[in-house]
């Protein structure tokens, strides 16, 4: 009896930037998951037909699946970069939902300028302060240097590519003194992990692919 | 041997994002204290997260609901092996979510909140996230979320659809998940009738 298994076809859409969508693209990769990098342009236009109007979205057969930590997590398991040992999954999950909301809370306010910065100044001093701290305190536990205690995952990298992002000065009003000044330890992970071979490996192939 | 970790899961009085991982903790058999909170804004400030729930193992704070319930589901055995069926059970936490907080983004008087509701209910956020749901209980050969056994999943679900029966939010009707989405009504009664759920709602009701 001959039994042929054939790989599923994967394709992740998302706006071309890391974002959201990073963590998958850089997990399945690991994986040696071939997947189509979709880079969509023209969101508005497309919105509204799509499963759930929103993106990251993971295509497996032609299945649509959403929610970008739902994905982060599932490729992480493809790539032995989300842990087995429950508390430390827990801790996984914690960070890598705690990062979801200090993106949530920058980008809470848009458009206007004005409304921009005062936002970005109140969080700073108050409800972002809090949410790193959470992030500091996990990072300052873990005997492995990485968010977990044990081995990297997708939390370090998520967490990594949203403080690399504001230490290259992305944000407008969050300088990278913020994160230098006031968590350290956050900027120094960020640099370490963003440097990894898991992360650097994705970014080089995908650089190959858009030249 | 090892020693059994010391539990405490603390949230408001009312079910909302931590009863997922109440019913799940007494379903693994594991004892919890299960710590309700009255007086939150007074707390707030010295908390590890600023928010809530929290589960404290051996004192040790972790935040995030769906965390929480994640990991509390695992040792119930209420969270899937299988990757893809893993990946609906997260996928509908987060989904229930999206679909709770659209309805909570709106600012103004009552008349301006119910109207917006109702706009969300009816084509906005709130409608194509349960459409999402809605998929997944149809494509399901197993008339459970994941595709496979009871899960996490579907006590979210539960607890989110009995939110929105509660009559607790102006301009969403109680009998609006019925009339629109039978078949995630019907999964929503199906899951109280398990025995994780009616278990924690008898232990509930014996502490009374």
């Amino acid at each position: 009896l001959i039994s042929c298994f054939i790989m599923p076809s994967y394709k992740v859409t998302y706006f071309n930037v890391p974002g959201r969508a990073e963590p998958i693209r850089i997990a399945l990769h690991a994986a040696g998951i071939e997947f189509e990098d979709e880079r969509v342009a023209n969101w508005k236009d497309v919105k509204e037909q799509t499963f759930s109007q929103a993106m990251p979205l993971l295509y497996i057969d032609g299945k649509p699946y959403s929610q970008s930590s739902a994905l982060a997590r599932f490729a992480g398991k493809k790539a032995g970069l989300y842990p087995t040992d429950e508390v430390q999954a827990l801790v996984c999950d914690e960070v890598f939902e705690t990062v979801q909301d200090i993106a949530n809370t920058i980008f809470k306010v848009s458009g206007d300028p004005e409304a921009v910065k005062a936002h970005r100044t109140e969080i700073s001093n108050g409800k972002l302060k809090v949410l790193f701290g959470v992030v500091n305190t996990r990072l300052s536990e873990s005997s492995s240097g990485y968010i977990t205690g044990g081995d990297v995952s997708i939390a370090d990298i998520f967490l990594a590519g949203q403080v690399g992002a504001m230490l290259a000065g992305w944000l407008d009003h969050i300088p990278p003194s913020y994160l230098t000044e006031n968590f350290p330890a956050l900027a120094e992970h960020a640099s370490k992990v963003n440097a990894l071979e898991v992360v650097t490996k994705w970014q080089e192939f995908h650089k190959a692919k858009s030249a | 041997h090892s020693i059994m970790p010391t539990y405490k899961l603390t949230y408001f009085p009312s079910t909302g994002r931590a009863e997922a991982a109440r019913i799940c903790l007494n379903a693994a058999g594991i004892s919890f204290e299960d710590e309700r909170v009255t007086n939150w804004n007074e707390r707030k400030p010295t908390t590890f997260s600023g928010s809530m729930p929290v589960l404290f193992i051996d004192d040790k704070p972790h935040c995030q609901s769906t965390a929480i319930a994640r990991y509390a589901a695992k040792k119930a055995g209420l969270y899937p092996s299988n990757d893809e069926q893993a990946l609906i059970v997260d996928e509908s936490m987060e989904v229930c979510q999206d679909a709770l907080s659209s309805l909570f983004s709106f600012s103004g008087d009552e008349d301006t909140v119910i109207k917006l509701r109702s706009e969300c209910l009816e084509s906005g956020k709130l409608r194509v996230m349960f459409d999402v749901l809605n998929t997944r209980i149809t494509e399901s050969t197993s008339g459970w979320l994941s595709g496979g056994n009871f899960s996490l999943a579907d006590i979210w679900v539960m607890n989110s659809i009995g939110f929105m029966e509660s009559g607790a939010l102006p301009g969403v009707p109680t009998t609006w998940v019925r009339d629109n989405y039978p078949k995630l009504k019907e999964l929503a009664d199906k899951a109280s009738a398990q025995e994780a759920v009616a278990n924690w709602k008898s232990f509930q009701q014996s502490k009374q």
